[in-house]
Order: C-alpha cells, then sequence, then structure tokens
C-alpha cells in the first residue's frame, strides 16, 4: 500500500488508466456508435446487421466509429490518430476480444488486433467521407470488404509508406513484437541508428583533432 | 541528448501519457447489473425507483490487479428494458444513480447528495478500503487525478467528477474525462 501511494504521488501527470467508451462497448457490443453525434438510424443498422453476419461467417470485425475527442473520454490525445487508437483499443480488448477491431475516425481508418495494430491494404486506402454518416458509410463499406474472404486481391499498387504498421502501442503484459508491424527490435534499431548518426560526426572530429601535428615550441 | 534523443525516437508513436490497460477476462471482471430488488423497482436503502428529472454525469474507472473491471449498463434501472448498441433504454422506473451504458459514466439525478458507496449499494457490489467487488486488496482511490486519502465508499459523486478505483495494483489515473452531450 505505501508503495502505491508512493507511485501516486511520483508519477502525477500521467494519464493512463482506461477511459475510452469504445472499449468498454466492444468487449461484448459488435459496434460502437458516436457520443457525440447521431448515426442515422438506417445506416447504423446496415452496420450492425453486417458485423453480425462478419460473425457467423467466422470473420468477426468489431467496429468503432469516432467522431470528435469527446467519443475517446479520457484519451482524447488519440483524435486524429487512428492507427495510434486501433493499437491501443486491441491491446484493451486483447483477453476479451482478440479478433479485428475496425476504427473509422475522421482522419482515417485503422484495423487492430490480437492487442497489435495490423496493415490491411483496403483499410490503409480507405477515403473516409465526411460527416458522422460518412463514417457509418466507410465503415459499412470495409467490413463488408474484410469480411469477404472470396473478394479479389486489391491491386492498385503498393501501400502508401506511412503505413499504420508505423505507429505502435506496446500493450502491458504482452510481448511487444506484433504482426504487421513495427517489432521492439525494429524501434531500437531506429534508436541505435540515430544514434550513430549524432555520433559518428563528432567522433571524427575529434578524431582529426587528435591527428592534427602539434606545434613546435619556441 | 542521448536521451531525449532515445525518447524521440522510441515515443513518436504515441503521446507518452496514453496507454492502455486491457480489460480483464475472468468472471470476476464482468459483474451483474444489479441486485433482485433493484430490478423489480423496490426501495433500495434511501432511494426510490423513479422517473424524470435531469441529471449530470460521474465518470468511475475500476481496476483490479491491473486489469480492467467493467461497469455494466443497466445498474440502477429496473425491468424490462430494452437494448440498443450495448445502451440500455429503460421502459419503466430508474433510481437516482444509474448506468445507461457500460463506459463507466453514472447519471446522477439532480439535486441528489449520493456518494460512491451508495451508487454500490444500489449495483449491489461491495466496496470499502480492501474490497472492491469481488477482488480482496488495498483500494487506492483517485479524484480528478488525486489521490483520495480515506475510505472510497465517501467519495461524493459531484458534477464531472472523475474517479479511479485501483485494487491489487498501482494504474496512473486519469486526471478528466470528456463526457457526452447532455450530461
Amino acid at each position: 500500500m505505501p508503495a502505491i501511494v508512493l507511485a501516486s504521488l511520483a508519477l502525477p501527470g500521467l494519464a493512463r488508466a482506461d477511459a475510452d467508451p469504445a472499449s468498454d462497448t466492444l468487449y461484448v457490443g459488435r459496434v460502437f456508435l458516436p457520443l457525440s453525434a447521431r448515426v442515422s438510424p438506417q445506416l447504423a443498422r446496415q452496420l450492425a446487421a453486417d458485423t453480425l453476419a462478419a460473425e457467423q461467417a467466422g470473420r468477426p470485425v468489431r467496429v468503432a466509429l469516432i467522431a470528435s475527442r469527446t467519443d475517446l473520454g479520457g484519451v482524447p490525445a488519440l483524435f486524429g490518430r487512428p492507427t495510434a487508437y486501433a493499437a491501443f483499443l486491441a491491446a484493451e480488448l486483447q483477453f476479451v476480444y482478440p479478433g479485428r477491431v475496425l476504427i473509422v475516425m475522421p482522419q482515417g481508418a485503422a484495423l487492430g488486433e490480437r492487442g497489435r495494430l495490423a496493415a490491411n491494404p483496403d483499410v490503409v486506402r480507405a477515403k473516409v467521407e465526411p460527416g458522422v454518416d460518412g463514417l457509418a458509410r466507410t465503415a459499412i463499406a470495409l467490413v463488408e470488404k474484410l469480411a469477404d474472404v472470396h473478394a479479389e486481391p486489391s491491386a492498385s499498387g503498393p501501400l502508401p509508406s506511412t503505413t499504420p504498421a508505423q505507429v505502435h502501442v506496446a500493450p502491458t503484459g504482452t510481448t511487444s513484437k506484433r504482426a504487421g508491424g513495427l517489432p521492439a527490435w525494429g524501434s531500437a534499431l531506429i534508436a541505435v541508428g540515430a544514434l550513430a548518426l549524432l555520433l559518428v560526426p563528432g567522433i571524427w572530429v575529434a578524431r582529426r583533432r587528435a591527428g592534427r601535428p602539434t606545434e613546435p615550441a619556441p | 541528448m542521448i536521451g531525449a534523443l532515445l525518447g524521440l525516437v522510441l515515443g513518436l508513436s504515441l503521446p507518452p501519457s496514453v496507454k492502455p490497460w486491457p480489460i480483464g477476462a475472468e468472471p470476476g471482471y464482468r459483474l451483474p447489473t444489479a441486485p433482485a430488488a433493484v430490478l423489480a423497482g423496490r426501495r433500495a436503502g434511501r432511494f426510490r425507483c423513479g422517473s424524470g428529472a435531469r441529471r449530470f454525469g460521474v465518470h468511475v474507472e475500476l481496476f483490479a490487479r491491473r486489469r480492467v473491471v467493467i461497469v455494466p449498463a443497466g445498474i440502477g434501472v429496473a425491468r424490462p428494458w430494452r437494448t440498443s448498441f450495448s445502451r440500455v433504454r429503460p421502459e419503466w422506473c430508474t433510481y437516482p444513480l444509474r448506468t445507461l451504458d457500460p463506459t463507466g459514466v453514472i447519471e446522477v439525478r439532480a439535486g441528489v447528495r449520493a456518494t460512491l458507496g451508495d451508487f454500490f449499494a444500489i449495483w449491489g457490489q461491495p466496496l470499502g478500503p480492501r474490497r472492491l467487488a469481488g477482488f480482496r486488496a488495498p483500494v487506492v482511490a483517485f479524484v480528478g487525478g488525486r489521490l483520495w486519502p480515506g475510505d472510497p465508499r465517501r467519495i461524493p459523486l459531484t458534477p464531472h467528477a472523475q474517479i479511479v478505483l485501483a485494487a491489487g495494483g498501482y494504474v496512473p489515473p486519469h486526471p478528466r474525462y470528456l463526457f457526452p452531450p447532455g450530461l
């Protein structure tokens, strides 16, 4: 107990607990609709029906539509960062639902799975339609693609250079290697590379200075 | 400088203040909504089942052994009710403290003075300095991100309070929560 109290006093500025409404809803539900704006009932029903069909077909997808910062409750910093939030949400749900979870925000869409971010070409390339109903329409289209195992593979070229795989959230108590994402050793490699870039010129200058002949004493 | 560079490189992915905590999978983390008396709309302590009136929101987050305990939808709601997208739609009376969705938002009837202990009483779950629902461990409480030094049952439910309870492990608390419109 004293250790816990001490820790709480030492880390007053961190904000980490669970507070996003979507995770609380999606641990049993298939769809999280925005709290800040109303999706038209027809689209909501369509999305519910599609996610149910996907589940019944053995290819479940759960969906979170995030229309504003309010829909993220205690983690509003993740608004506008669909890939970061997809990884975050997948990490929260990993022990109760390890399947796919689709995030659609005005800024883009992303997919999480098994506590990690998952790269999917259709999701990465998705253009989100405007408005809260646009979020729903985008999600419906993506769920229908994700649930259809017989669909033709996408042939519209390579993934953009900034794929969701570049964003990583290390879930608590899990390994940090992710399917389709940047593993922990990759981050370490980047760090070492950056350090080398920083240190090599310094070493080179130092060696040149050390190798310069000293002036003879008069 | 090296530390700063490392931090920059490794922290590109997320704001440093955001970290996910998994939802607990065992049965103790999924709790029923209410005892039979509340479901039947009978008096619960000093609270009666009623209808109408304005409400304000309080957000509560529960953790046990550093896993999320879900606060279910339907606490303080008498049967019958309907559900739509995990949200409960009451069809009869509700208590001054209730939850309509599983997000941890307690809807408190305006003008009612209540504590977290009252909420747990309506829920039918035990709460104390060493007890959180079915978990027996020291309970640490935070209100607005600050340590609550006393009995967690005495925490007042004030408009837009952000409450975190953690049993059996420390979880850094959120200081605030963005409430949905109308609360």
